[in-house]
Parts: structure tokens; sequence; C-alpha cells
């Protein structure tokens, strides 16, 4: 092995760029990826996977060292899982700080209005502008050690201090809460309450809710992982079926 | 130096124009990919885009992997 890497050494000037489309070797794969193998599936899937990671990324680009979900990303892909007829159903995970207000009520609405079934679950963190997003499906699990953070929309920098600009926010913020309401099982009373809680987060207004907390407040349907979402999923999607059986009937 | 502002970082510090020209949206046999250029003008990429579960099983396009475009 080690007169092969001594040999490749001593060619790399004169190699084409094209080489590195063969079939590497194996010290190179464990070099790029820490494995040699990944298990194949055979078929298409019939259940597809988005994923709602780091920032969501409003009007602004983040410099690229920043992961982020772009909606100009998310919606093709949902358009695209809506026309599929081979998708039958979507699960969402998320793992968000949140972000932009807009962007994330413009991914939750579509999700919300994909006529496929929809699961979600919240690994790790769905904070401020992913508690939409993920009340947004059909069914929502959250990770036991999972968090949601709850607090009032915030703006940094850039703002006009005009009376109208805080009338803005507050029309902006209530969009949030119809959202989440009318989306999960918790009332407005209590999403307030925990949105505008004092004492919860260091020198800020809100709450962060954790797993079963989450469940309790109605603002998620359960706690648990990825097997359980898969398998309400399938449940969901098998009665999908059912009642399209009906209809043609 | 401490700077004590609500302003975010990306707001004070621009971020350099070639820095976003770096990344760049691929398809690779259908696969939509974040890539990165290297500097022996292959690709490594970062993230897969798709939505669909058996393109993250394909071993020729994990994330960290080298690809080259000019085929």
């Amino acid at each position: 092995m080690e007169h092969e890497q001594y040999k490749n050494d001593s060619t790399q000037e004169t190699q084409e760029p094209g080489k590195e489309d063969k079939p590497s070797s194996l010290m190179e794969k464990i070099q790029q990826l820490g494995q040699t193998n990944v298990p194949q599936l055979s078929n298409d899937s019939k259940i597809h996977c988005l994923t709602i990671i780091g920032q969501i990324e409003g009007h602004l680009a983040l410099p690229p060292q920043n992961k982020t979900t772009k909606y100009e990303h998310i919606i093709p892909q949902l358009i695209a899982i809506e026309q599929n007829p081979k998708i039958e159903g979507l699960i969402i995970v998320l793992n968000t700080v949140g972000g932009d207000v807009e962007a994330g009520l413009a991914i939750s609405e579509m999700l919300a209005s994909l006529s496929k079934p929809t699961v979600s679950i919240v690994l790790g963190g769905g904070h401020s502008i992913g508690v939409p997003i993920a009340v947004s499906c059909n069914y929502s699990f959250i990770a036991e050690t999972a968090t949601m953070t709850i607090h009032p929309v915030r703006l940094t920098g850039l703002v006009i201090g005009v009376p109208q600009t805080f009338e803005y926010l507050d029309k902006m913020q209530d969009r949030v809460i119809n959202f989440v309401t009318s989306h999960s099982n918790i009332t407005e009373e209590t999403f307030k309450e925990l949105m505008f809680a004092k004492g919860n987060l260091t020198r800020d207004i809100g709450t962060n809710v954790i797993g079963k907390e989450a469940v309790e407040n109605g603002l998620i349907n359960e706690v648990g992982g990825i097997g359980k979402a898969i398998k309400k999923l399938n449940e969901l999607i098998e009665l999908q079926k059912d009642k399209e059986d009906v209809i043609i009937q | 130096m401490i700077l004590y502002t609500m302003m975010p970082p990306e707001l004070i510090y621009p971020t350099a124009e070639n820095e976003f020209g770096k990344q760049m949206m691929v398809q690779y046999n259908g696969i939509p990919l974040l890539v990165e250029q290297t500097e022996d003008n292959c690709y490594q990429v970062l993230r897969v885009m798709s939505s669909d579960p058996n393109h993250y099983l394909d071993g020729r396009c994990c994330p960290g992997a080298k690809i080259s475009l000019l085929t």
C-alpha cells in the first residue's frame, strides 16, 4: 500500500482532472468518508425526507460557513413531491435555530397545504420560526431531549423606529400565533403565556419547552423518534389510500 | 475589541464576494448537490440537497467525496 502511495505522488502533476471520477482506491475512500461502503436500497422510496437545519435564510444570503435552509431549495422540492405520484408521504426533520419569519411561514404554509401525509420530527432544536414549521405537518413528534424556544418576533438591526414599525412587527407576530394555534392543539392563551413568560430565558422573555413539555402544552402531538415517526407516516399513508378508494367507489 | 451590538455579524463584517462563488449547486447523476471547488480543480461535496433518501445512500456523492464534473 505504501509503495502505491509513493507512485501516486510522483505522477500527480501529470494527472488529468477527469481521473478523480474513476472508482477510487480503498485508502482514498477511507480518507474521504471514514467508511468503505454503504447499503443500497433497490427500489424507489415512497417516503421522502426534508431536513430543515441551521438557520432559515430569508432575503439576505448568509455567508457560506453558515448552515442554512434556503426557501428557494425547499419550495421547489415540495412542489416536486406534491406532483410526483410515486411519493406517498413526507417526513420533515427539524434541527433549526430559527431565522427569517416570512421564509419560515412560507415553508410552513407550503407544508400545511400539501395533499400528501406529512410527519415532522424535532431533533435537537426547533426554535422560534421552527415552531410553525413543526406544527404545520399532519402529525408532529419531538425527541425527548429536543427543545423549542417560543419567543416574540424580534428584529436585529436595520429598523426604522416609527410607531408603524412596531405595528408591523405586532401583525407579523399575530400571523405566527394564528398559524401555530390553528395547526396544533395549543390554545392562544397558553401560547401567548409561553411567549411572554419572564424569568425563563436569560435577559429575555419567552420559554424554552423541552420534549414532554411541548406535548403537555399541546404544541406537539407526541414524544418519539424516527421509528415512531415512520410508523405514524405509514399509518397516515394507509388512511389516505382508504379515503381515495372510497372516493373512487 | 468587543462590539456590543444587536446587529448580525454578517452586516458588520461583509463576506468577501469570492467566498460566495466557491460554493455551487450541481446535478450529479440526477442528484442535486451543494459542492465546493477545491484547489486541484475537483469538487468536494458539502451537502446532498435531495429529498430522496436513496440519494443519501449513493457512495459516490457522500459529503466529503471528491467528484469531477468534467466528464
